[in-house]
């Protein structure tokens, strides 16, 4: 299904505290996972900072603002300045999240989860339907974690992710840690999830690991990586034909050294399933 | 049509920790305000608030982070009140925007230096 787009392999999610240490081990990182937001306005340093990333790795953009599932719509200053950041980097694909950020006039600040009701899932499509004529790269949708769910639920989460993604004919970014989390915080069966999402439309994964905060284990991209997780991506690996896995640390960053033994381990499972080299 | 009326409400909820009090004691009565029908006031009011309160707090650690990267030296100078400051003026301002974090930083500048001009001239 998506078998046209290019297999990227291991990269990592830039972030410029190890942005020297990322240029001296750059034979360790296939591509390069960027923030959108950081570069829709950016300053003369961030324009440099992008052409020289864009000059040594293909790039990702992966966006955390548009707000895919605002019943009130998109903010069109924001989607046109994303279409010019997408059109200049062209990569193959892109990314945004299941979710919304947005809502009468509020920034809530951090993506936010929908009811998984019918009339979410229209809103996702129309908005995404809107994005297609702003952007024509391939968009993949992430799941979310969330620290409370949205009652009037219609479906269960897998189902809705998957009435999205087929309706909207989008590709899955699937955070497997963020499914893990939330299979702990909600006391569900991954595999049950699984079962319930159309693999087949997987194109990449994220991984990384969280933290415990008062009994909830916490998305805080903080830790390394579980073994939980490592075995959910095994998994994936196996049966999906995957495009690049990506390493999402943001905070506790550890010296680069273990963040390439982590990119290292990605490798490795993907050369076992052939799916690079 | 219900969907961003319900999303509107939810935003408010993390957002403003007054409203989440009044919602959570009695969700019938902010109901007119929210322009929510009696069923989705009553539905949303099954939200846990410890969970609520949970993400309403991480979005303002989120926003303390984010703006400490910007002000590295006021909250070098500052130490533990930087924090102690940031609580009292998170929720004066919702910054907004492509440069919500900017916004966010300049106005938080702003409330400390009204915050130190009001405390000089108490001391007066
Ligand atoms: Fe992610």
């Amino acid at each position: 299904m998506f078998s046209h787009l290019p297999t990227l392999g291991v990269g990592i999610g830039f972030r410029h505290p190890f942005r020297s240490e990322l240029f001296r081990q750059q034979q360790q990182v296939d591509f390069l996972e960027i923030v959108a937001e950081h570069y829709l306005d950016a300053s003369f340093h961030q324009e440099q900072e992008l052409e020289l990333l864009a000059a040594h790795f293909p790039i990702i953009p992966h966006a955390i603002g548009l707000s895919l599932g605002s019943a009130e719509g998109l903010d069109d200053l924001y989607l046109r300045k994303l279409a010019a950041l997408i059109k200049r980097l062209n990569p193959p694909w892109w990314s945004e999240h299941i979710c919304f950020t947005k809502a009468g006039g509020i920034d809530i600040g951090h993506l936010s989860p929908l009811p998984h009701t019918r009339e979410a899932v229209d809103v996702l499509c129309r908005n995404i339907d809107r994005v297609r004529r702003y952007i024509d790269v391939p968009l993949i949708l992430e799941n979310i974690t969330y620290m409370m769910a949205i009652p009037g639920a219609e479906m269960t989460e897998a189902q809705f992710i998957a009435e999205v993604l087929e309706r909207s004919d989008c590709g899955l970014l699937l955070d497997v840690t963020n499914l893990h989390i939330n299979a702990v915080n909600y006391n569900y069966d991954v595999r049950d999830f699984f079962n319930e999402l159309p693999l087949e439309r997987v194109v990449q994964l994220h991984f990384v690991g969280g933290h415990w905060q008062d009994g909830v284990l916490i998305d805080s991209h903080s830790r390394s990586t579980p073994s939980e997780v490592w075995q959910l991506i095994a998994e994936v690996v196996a049966s999906v034909a995957v495009k690049g896995i990506v390493l999402e640390r943001d905070e506790n960053l550890p010296p680069f050294s273990e963040l390439v033994n982590e990119l290292e381990r990605a490798r490795s499972i993907g050369r076992q399933n052939q799916r690079w080299n | 049509m219900e969907l961003a009326v319900i999303q509107k409400s939810l935003a408010l909820f993390y957002t403003d920790s007054k409203l989440r009090s009044r919602f959570f004691a009695n969700p019938l009565q902010v109901q007119e305000e929210l322009g929510l029908s009696e069923q989705k006031v009553l539905e949303l009011s099954t939200l846990s608030p410890s969970q609520v309160n949970l993400f309403a707090t991480s979005l303002k650690h989120k926003r303390l982070g984010e703006v400490r990267e910007l002000l590295p030296l006021t909250a070098w100078k500052l130490g533990k009140k930087f924090n102690s400051l940031f609580w009292q003026y998170a929720e004066t301002y919702m910054p907004e925007g492509i440069r919500k974090h900017h916004n966010d930083a300049i106005a938080f500048a702003t409330f400390i230096v009204k915050n130190a001009e009001i405390a000089a001239s108490d001391r007066l």
